[in-house]
Order: C-alpha cells, then sequence, then structure tokens
C-alpha cells in the first residue's frame, strides 16, 4: 500500500528525518512509535505533502504511484486519508458539514463509507449531528476528524498521535473503532505515543528517534525488548 | 434631529452600506479564504465603474453597463489570480505589493483615460424618480441599490450555507490545510471566490458612479471603507460583512449629517476600538 524509502525531510535548515524507509503492507496496521520531537509528525506531513517541511530526498509511493511534488489534494485522491494531530476539525461547520465536505466515492473494492455507516461506527457522532464542531468534547472531534478520513474512502489511513488528550475511557473506545476499522481492510499507518494502544493493535511496529529508525519488529518483539522501550520510548526509567 | 431627518440619515446609511456589501463581501471573502489583502480592490471598483461608463458612452443603457463592468472586471480578476497571484502563494508581503503595484497601474491609466474631474454616471431610467417614505421624499435608485443588497446578500447565503462549494469555502477559510488533505483543489476554490470578488467589486463601481460618482482617488477611499467594514465584520464571515456593511453605512450617513467635522473620526474610532478589544472582529473568529 505505502512504501517509503530513504525519506529526508528538513524545516530549514535542520534536518527532522534522515533516511527513513518503511512499509504499509495492504490490510495492515503499521504503529510508529518515538518520544516528543523525534520526528514522526514530520513524517506524516511528508507523506500528505504538506508544508513545511520540504522534502529534501528519498520516494514515497502509494499503490506503485510515486508522490514525489504532487500537491496534498491529489495524494489525498490517491486514496490517503489523513487524521492530523490535534484533529484540526473545522469548526465553524457542523458534524454533518464536516463529513459531506470531505465525501468522495472511490472504487477500491472495500465497502464505500456514508453517513450511515458513519453513525453506526461512531453513534454518539450520530447524536450531535447538527452541532459545530467546535462545540463538541476533544473525544468527539477525535471521532469526527476520523469519520472525515473515512469520508473520503481512503486505503489508506494515516493517523497521527489520535489518543493525544483523551481519558482512558474515550482511548478504550479509540481502541476499540481502530480495531473494527482494521479489520474492514483499510490499511493504517498509525502515530502513536501510547505504547499499550500500539502494541494491542499493530502488525507492524517502527520506532524512531532523532530521524531515525532505530528498531522494526512485532509487537511482541518490541515488548520483549527492554532496551528498546527504555531508551527510544521513556518506558519504565 | 426630526424625525424626517432620522428616517432620510437612515435610509442613506442602509442605502451606503448596500454598496459596500458589495464591495466588501468579496474583499472579506479572499481576505478570509486566501489570508490576500487584496488593495487592488478598490481599483476593482473605479475600472469598474469607468468600464461602465464607457459602455454608457457608447450608447448602451445602465444595465449593459452593470453587466459589462460585472464580466470585464471579473475576468480581470481571473486573470490576476491564476497568472500573478499564484505564483506569490504563500508570501503574503509580495501578494501585498503585487496588489498595491497593480492599483497604482490602474489608477494611472485611469486617470490618463478618463482625466481627473468626477463623473456621475446618469440613473437608469427605471429608477429615475422618487418616492415618499415616512415623509421624506427619496430616490427611488438608492431604494433600488439597496434592493440589490439584499438580493446579493441572499444569493451569497444561499451559497454559503446550501451548497457544498460554500460548505467548502467555510472549510477553508477555519483550515485551509486539512481542506487540500482532505482531497480538494483549493486552488480552484480560490480562483472562484477571487473572480467572484472581482465581479461584485466591478458591479458596486458602476452603482457607485451614480451615487458617489467616479474620480482619481474613490478607488483608494473606497477600500479604506472596505478594509473598516472587514475589521467591524471579521475575516471570512458573511454575517460580519452584512453587519459591518450596515454599522459603516449608518456611521458615515449620520456622521456626515450631524458632526460632519468629526465624520472619519466617527468612522475609524469603532474601527479602533474593535482592534484593540476583540481583533478578529464582531463575528469573526480567533485565529
Amino acid at each position: 500500500m505505502l512504501r517509503i524509502h530513504d525519506l529526508h525531510s528538513s524545516y530549514g535548515l535542520a534536518e527532522v528525518l534522515s533516511g527513513i524507509s518503511m512499509e504499509v503492507p495492504d490490510g495492515t496496521l503499521v504503529a510508529v512509535m518515538g518520544r516528543n520531537g523525534m520526528g514522526k509528525t514530520t513524517l506524516c506531513r511528508s507523506i500528505m505533502g504538506l508544508a513545511p517541511p520540504v522534502v529534501s530526498g528519498g520516494e514515497i509511493e502509494c499503490n506503485g504511484t510515486a508522490l514525489g511534488g504532487l500537491p496534498a489534494y491529489r495524494r489525498a485522491q490517491l486514496g490517503i486519508g489523513y487524521v492530523p494531530q490535534g484533529r484540526h476539525v473545522f469548526t465553524s461547520l457542523n458534524v454533518v458539514e464536516n463529513l459531506t465536505v470531505a465525501a468522495r466515492s472511490e472504487e477500491n473494492g472495500n465497502e464505500p463509507w456514508d453517513l450511515d455507516r458513519v453513525w453506526e461506527l461512531f453513534p454518539r457522532l450520530a447524536e450531535r449531528k447538527t452541532h459545530r464542531a467546535g462545540q463538541l468534547s476533544g473525544g468527539e472531534q477525535q471521532m469526527l476528524a476520523i469519520a472525515r478520513a473515512l469520508m473520503t474512502n481512503p486505503g489508506l489511513l494515516v493517523m497521527d498521535e489520535p489518543s493525544e488528550g483523551l481519558a482512558p475511557v474515550l482511548v478504550e473506545t479509540l481502541a476499540e473503532r481502530l480495531h473494527d476499522l482494521k479489520s474492514s481492510a483499510l490499511s493504517i499507518l498509525l502515530v502513536e505515543q501510547n505504547l499499550s494502544l500500539a502494541l494491542r493493535l499493530a502488525d507492524v511496529v517502527y520506532v524512531v528517534e532523532n530521524g531515525g529508525i532505530v528498531f522494526h519488529g512485532t509487537p511482541a518483539e518490541l515488548d520483549g525488548s527492554e532496551e528498546i522501550k527504555r531508551r527510544h520510548l521513556g518506558v519504565g526509567v | 434631529m426630526s424625525g424626517r431627518e432620522f428616517v432620510l440619515h437612515t435610509l442613506n446609511g442602509f442605502s451606503l452600506g448596500a454598496l459596500l456589501f458589495l464591495l466588501s463581501s468579496g474583499f472579506q471573502l479572499i481576505f478570509g479564504l486566501m489570508r490576500i489583502v487584496n488593495l487592488a480592490h478598490g481599483s476593482f471598483y473605479l475600472v469598474g465603474g469607468y468600464v461602465g461608463l464607457t459602455v454608457l458612452i457608447a450608447g448602451g443603457n445602465f444595465w449593459m453597463a452593470l453587466v459589462a463592468a460585472a464580466l470585464a472586471i471579473g475576468v480581470t480578476g481571473l486573470i490576476v489570480e491564476r497568472t500573478l497571484l499564484r505564483r506569490l502563494r504563500g508570501q503574503p508581503m509580495p501578494e501585498v505589493l503585487l496588489t498595491v503595484g497593480l492599483s497604482l497601474i490602474a489608477a494611472d491609466l485611469s486617470l490618463a483615460r478618463w482625466g481627473g474631474d468626477p463623473i456621475l454616471l446618469p440613473r437608469p431610467e427605471l429608477l429615475r424618480g422618487t418616492v415618499e417614505l415616512g415623509g421624506v421624499t427619496y430616490p427611488v435608485f438608492r431604494i433600488g441599490v439597496f434592493g440589490l443588497g439584499l438580493l446579493v446578500v441572499g444569493l451569497m447565503w444561499l451559497l454559503h450555507t446550501r451548497t457544498r462549494i460554500g460548505a467548502i469555502v467555510r472549510a477553508g477559510v477555519d483550515d485551509r490545510e486539512m481542506v487540500a488533505a482532505l482531497g480538494i483543489n483549493v486552488e480552484a476554490i480560490f480562483t472562484g471566490a477571487f473572480t467572484l470578488g472581482a465581479l461584485l467589486a466591478g458591479v458596486a463601481g458602476v452603482i457607485g458612479g451614480v451615487f458617489l460618482s467616479l474620480y482619481p482617488g474613490a478607488d483608494g477611499e473606497i477600500l479604506l471603507y472596505g478594509l473598516v467594514v472587514v475589521i467591524l465584520g471579521g475575516l471570512g464571515s458573511l454575517p460580519g460583512a452584512v453587519v459591518g456593511s450596515l454599522l459603516v453605512g449608518l456611521i458615515d450617513a449620520f456622521g456626515r449629517a450631524m458632526v460632519p467635522s468629526l465624520s472619519y473620526f466617527l468612522l475609524f474610532a469603532p474601527m479602533a476600538l474593535i482592534l484593540i478589544f476583540r481583533p478578529h472582529g464582531l463575528f469573526g473568529k480567533p485565529d
């Protein structure tokens, strides 16, 4: 689904990603972990073609199409749904409008998304249909940001720290919903700081540190490596 | 102030407000959506008026003048956006300088072509008489301007709230980058908004030519009013443009009548207060 080869990305003179390679195979959930400031958001923005940062080298391929130089809207049209860090819902639009603005039909063999299917996945949003997104709680905004990306009928979902700022009970709901999505043949790139969430859902985990990949393996392998968890994720210090 | 004077100034305020809405609804849309302060917007207005004048001299009627100005300035806006502004996207200072340069060129060419004397365009046949309103004899044309303002407010409101394009525009004012990341070509939306804004400025120019006359410097004056409307109402908000236009129209009408020596003060004092206490405007959102 997604292949990244030797990606370099920088903000001004500061190189934030220095040669990242990774792969999201069809229908899998790949988690990217790492502490703050290690380049996780830069990775997501580079995939989406949002500037800054500036991609200074390497290749990103989605379903065999090279993304280099394509504007963000063309990348989204190739089937990448984006759930940004901080949610970025359209605050002055209501819930339904947030979803219909994004709606796009796409023939990719997956069951198409419409409002009814969104209400089924997130019943809470159905109750808030006519509320402005700016009035929703953080958890509801996160659900809306995910639903909005799904309305573009993506083949790949790029999610940047969806659990950030959510109460534990909402993180649990989020985990269940992500599990549902994963079983619907969607490919997901999940950037997370929440270790237990990533370990529970991911097929493969990458750990980034200072713009490079320092670990790549299964959740079980990561869980078994106290060294990686301590040094790169700050767990158990 | 007598009751009749009050009615007169109110009517003046509303009709000037309607003209300002035609001008500033596009200006604030461009400002809110593209974050471009289009300082050539006043030139769109003045040159629109002169295009109308040219049509009238050539024997056309007022309505032909109105349509010609709308089309000519709309196409001008389209070309400016596609060929010039697009190259400078995301660089606020060069964008502003470009629009200043265009306004200077337009002002000089207009002076060379149409001279420095104020020119008052004739009212259309259909709207030539006067009516009695609340004890005041009032020109039908100004009532017509108010009607046109209401019509455009209505159409813009439908476009804004009832269409997908309108929802995309509102989403774009909230978060342009996210709109693009959903697979929507924001550039095309920008071009459309800029063209529509220019077209409305051209229409406003012909109407302004009837009610305020055309002269060198009218471009800058009307732009200043447009800026006050946007600052009072807020960026990218349709209700803000409506309320801001009416407020500025009424303040101007009453100010000129009651304390003529302070009329600019009365216009800019509220603007200064808004900038200090509510910098995002009455209806805008904080960034």
